[in-house]
């Protein structure tokens, strides 16, 4: 078992970046208003939302499955998990397919932003903001003055900028 | 014939359609047990590769797989011989009423 630190992998240092700072990149989502980020490593891939099949008598948490290059793939919604109204499924709607617990499995998002690339001072730990914070929140990003990887200042406005909901793939893929 | 609705099984919740005039029954034979499933329509006949539900999904009883019928949306498979251990035996009928959350 891995714990939820091993699972945040990627800590390549560009290399202009000083030897100590650890970066990691994320990828930023949307979710009912509110802005998430997974690890970059445990996302296999984004893609659009196919006709998603309900499965009858599944977990609340369960949306259904879809066929993601021929395979049987479960689709979590996080509107469950999160506690958060989405919006409806649309053009800029995601499925981010996401290696979690042994399962590869698909997260519905209402829109995907962009990469972030954080340096340890921008994160702030979830230990650090209490016991009351749930188990799938690793803490929360705050992109500031560090350049963000393919970000055009359109994109940059779009999305929140100073605040990232930090989550644990392997935490949030517990049904 | 035992009879089942098929959709009052897996969406109890729903409010059910009135019966209209063309509902049809697929009888199971699983041994010599024999279980009528009323359903809405009848679609067609394939032949189907049936691929497993995730890790996430083993504990949805009555559910065989899914099959991908080439139109990318994926086709449910029914598990018949534990559709029929549900709702004919004593010890399926325990499942059911424990195993509703």
């Amino acid at each position: 078992m891995s714990t939820p630190e091993e699972a945040i992998v990627p800590v390549r240092k560009p290399a202009e970046e000083p030897a100590e700072d650890a970066v990691r990149e994320y990828l930023a989502f949307e979710l009912g208003h509110e802005w998430y980020a997974l690890p970059l490593s445990c996302v296999r891939e984004i893609v659009r939302v196919p006709a998603v099949t309900e499965v009858p008598r599944s977990p609340e948490s369960i949306l259904g499955i879809v066929s993601v290059r021929g395979a049987v793939t479960t689709v979590i919604d996080l509107r469950v998990k999160l506690r958060v109204f989405a919006g409806e499924i649309n053009a800029r709607s995601r499925i981010l397919i996401v290696d979690g617990n042994g399962e590869v499995m698909g997260v519905l998002v209402d829109s995907v932003s962009q990469v972030y690339r954080l340096r340890e001072q921008e994160v702030e730990l979830a230990s650090v903001l209490g016991s009351g914070a749930p188990p799938y929140l690793v803490g929360i990003g705050r992109p500031g003055a560090v350049a963000e990887v393919s970000a055009t200042p359109r994109e940059r406005s779009q999305s929140a900028g100073d605040m990232l909901l930090l989550l644990d793939p392997i935490a949030l893929l517990k049904v | 014939l035992p009879l089942c609705r098929l959709s009052e099984l897996f969406f109890p919740h729903t409010t059910q359609q009135e019966d209209g005039e063309s509902q049809h029954v697929i009888v199971l034979l699983v041994g010599n047990r024999r279980l009528g499933v009323l359903v809405d329509r009848l679609l067609g006949q394939q032949d189907i590769v049936i691929k497993p539900l995730g890790h996430s999904l083993a504990g949805v009883r009555g559910i065989a797989g899914a099959t991908d019928l080439g139109d990318q949306k994926l086709v449910l498979v029914i598990d018949a011989a534990a559709l029929l251990d549900e709702l004919l035996t004593a010890h399926g009928a325990r499942l059911a009423a424990g195993g509703q959350a």
